[in-house]
């Protein structure tokens, strides 16, 4: 089997974040965590991830700044990045897309739906 | 028996006496019809707004009362306006007359400037033409008089009647000329002193306003501005924008919020408005402001609660609907069924919570006014399936037939495709849950004339008379729903009812107990 993919999970709700890593590492992914956006950012480099999730709500580099810097930084802006918020209203998911998210998914979600999305993003690459 | 001399005397007596008669009785008429004249121009001056055009009508009017050849008037120039003279000319004088005129004229009002009045300041008007005529060349002015016009004790100008021929003016045409001039200058003063006070009553108003109000006339001059205007704009008028451009607004104001940053930061919101009389002229323009600060700020607020409420519910329902599905998937071992059930509940409730969140922030929204429709061209007919596909698995489980009938020459509407499948979601799911086993769900739509209409049909339950209106109350629910249906939240009907009204539609309830229900909506085509 090839090298596991990396995943760089960034939110700064633990229990969220517990949850999302215990089902991500059950289905084969090496999971890195992060509560902010600052040290996320950092860890980009000691990590170099294949795929970045994280919560539009963060402290620090918050919003869709966060996607709008991995994208326009020639060293990372490969990596698809797949943000969760608990925002759902249609402009907020063109918002998200247009700071250069690959892809957008509302809190709660159905386990299967972020398999699915991170998946599919993974394959494109 | 009468000698033959006296009877002729007493003969010439009688018609001296007729003639004298006949004489009263001419000056009678002729007193009359002057009164008559008097009168009509009095009303019409009444009317009319500038003292020229006063004078235009005493001008006009007099040769029905006075002989005379040439008649005029020039009044002497005050603020903007250049000295006048009227020129009217009823009979046939030649040119050297008509220039004679006007020479005794400029020269009467020069002495009462400290300046000589010169011709090329003057602008001329002329009613007739002088005649070219061997007959009157070389004949001059031989009869004239002059009438000064005053208005309040101040000589404003002079009114003069010449002729080329001898007249003399007797005391009587005298005296009705100075009248109609008297009467002229004392309307005038009237109507100053009536414009004075409105204007002051307007300035008094004005100034009161809270809003700031500045008003430009039609040669972009400022008229009026107030001292509010004055606080929030200063003297930096080019922050409400060049007046070419509000010029361009005719029909709507122009609306604009200015950022400003001194004294301290605030938000002016200014409604420049076009102003025109009666035939479309464009007569000034009126820029209105008002700080809206605190409008926005509250605004701004209300998004953001919005958005942190949002956040702050549906932030533990993740985390707990995480912990759950993994036991449930097995990521921690495996489950019994008794454990099992219990997670299943827990989901379960997860997802009653969910719905009741997303439902309350949308009633939110909409109280907030904060609803945007995305408005597109959208084929209702393949909305109503798609929206009938997606509840095909319940219906199949229910054993409900499922039916769509749509007009075949539906256009396609304006409106937001994710707001309207929403409200057919809703009354769809509502329809299914009310009808038992073996009934029929239909949705129908249709247009009659500019409406598009929707409706939901169900051969259910039924709605008492006396519920139909407070179902689109927020949480009534009604008591009858049948089978294990997923619970509702209370809020589906009226946040539907919302979202077809911000289309600018209607939506309502029929219903007969025992038989069934019918939701229906109307929509704007156009």
């Amino acid at each position: 089997m090839d090298k596991t993919i990396k995943i760089l999970l960034v939110d700064n709700e633990p229990d969220v974040a517990s949850m999302a890593k215990m089902r991500l590492e059950a289905d084969g992914y090496e999971v890195f965590t992060a509560s902010d956006g600052n040290t996320a950012y950092d860890m980009l480099q000691s990590v170099v991830p294949d795929a970045v999730i994280y919560d539009v709500m963060l402290p620090g580099i918050g919003g869709y700044q966060f996607c709008q810097r991995i994208k326009t930084d020639s060293r990372y802006r490969h990596i698809p990045v797949l943000i969760l918020t608990a925002k759902s209203q249609k402009e907020d998911k063109e918002f998200g897309k247009k700071a250069g998210a690959d892809c957008y998914l509302t809190k709660p979600f159905e386990a299967k739906e972020l398999l699915g999305a991170l998946k599919e993003l993974l394959a494109d690459k | 028996m009468h000698r033959q001399g006296e009877g002729v005397e007493e003969m010439s007596d009688a018609r001296a006496v007729l003639a004298e008669n006949s004489r009263l009785s001419q000056q009678l008429k002729q007193k009359e019809f002057e009164l008559n004249v008097l009168y009509d121009i009095a009303n019409s001056i009444s009317y009319s707004l500038s003292y020229d055009d006063f004078l235009r009508i005493v001008v006009d009017s007099l040769h029905k009362i006075i002989d005379y050849d040439v008649c005029s008037f020039l009044l002497l120039p005050e603020e903007g306006k250049a000295a006048k003279m009227v020129i009217r000319i009823a009979r046939a004088v030649s040119k050297e007359a008509v220039d004679e005129v006007k020479a005794k004229v400029i020269d009467a009002l020069s002495s009462f400037r400290d300046r000589p009045l010169l011709e090329q300041d003057i602008v001329f008007e002329y009613k007739g033409e002088f005649s070219c005529d061997a007959a009157t060349a070389g004949k001059g002015i031989v009869s004239s008089f002059d009438v000064p016009l005053m208005v309040r004790n101040k000589v404003v100008g002079l009114l003069n009647v010449a002729s080329a021929r001898d007249i003399a003016y007797s005391d009587d045409e005298m005296k009705l000329l100075y009248t109609l001039a008297s009467q002229a200058s004392s309307a005038v003063e009237r109507l100053q002193a009536v414009l004075s006070v409105e204007k002051s009553k307007m300035r008094v108003m004005v100034e009161g306003m809270s809003e700031g109000v500045a008003m430009f006339d039609e040669n972009e001059r400022l008229v009026i501005i107030n001292s509010a205007f004055r606080e929030m704009l200063g003297d930096n008028l080019s922050l409400i924008g060049p007046l070419e451009e509000i010029r361009k607004y005719r029909d709507a104001p122009r609306l604009q919020d200015i950022q400003l940053t001194k004294p301290f930061p605030r938000i002016i919101h200014s409604q420049s408005k076009c102003l025109e009389d009666e035939t479309g002229k464009l007569v000034g323009i009126v820029v209105l402001l008002r700080d809206v600060s605190r409008e926005r700020e509250v605004d701004q607020m209300k998004s953001d609660f919005v958005s942190v409420v949002s956040h702050e519910l549906r932030t533990p329902l993740a985390a707990m609907k995480g912990a759950v599905d993994n036991l449930l998937d097995g990521l921690c071992g495996d489950l019994n069924q008794i454990q099992r059930d219990c997670l299943l509940l827990t989901n379960r409730n997860i997802g009653r919570l969910n719905r009741l969140i997303s439902d309350l922030l949308d009633i939110s929204r909409i109280e907030a006014g904060k609803i945007q429709l995305a408005k597109q061209q959208v084929d209702i007919t393949r909305v109503i399936n798609e929206v009938l596909d997606s509840f095909q698995a319940m219906a199949n489980e229910k054993n409900i037939l499922l039916k769509a009938s749509c007009g075949s020459d539906l256009p396609m509407a304006e409106l937001d495709p994710d707001k309207i499948t929403q409200v057919l979601t809703n009354l769809v799911g509502n329809s299914l849950k009310f009808t038992p086993s073996g009934g029929t769900v239909k949705v129908e739509a249709c247009r009659e004339n500019n409406v598009l209409q929707i409706d939901v049909i169900d051969t259910g339950v039924g709605i008492p008379r006396q519920d139909l209106e407070k179902v689109f109350d927020k949480f009534y629910q009604v008591s009858r729903s049948l089978g294990s249906g997923v619970k509702g939240t209370g809020l589906g009907l009226p946040i539907s009812k919302s979202l077809v009204e911000k289309h600018g539609g209607k939506m309502w309830a029929e219903s007969e107990l025992g038989k069934g229900s019918t939701f229906r909506v109307n929509l704007p085509l156009r």
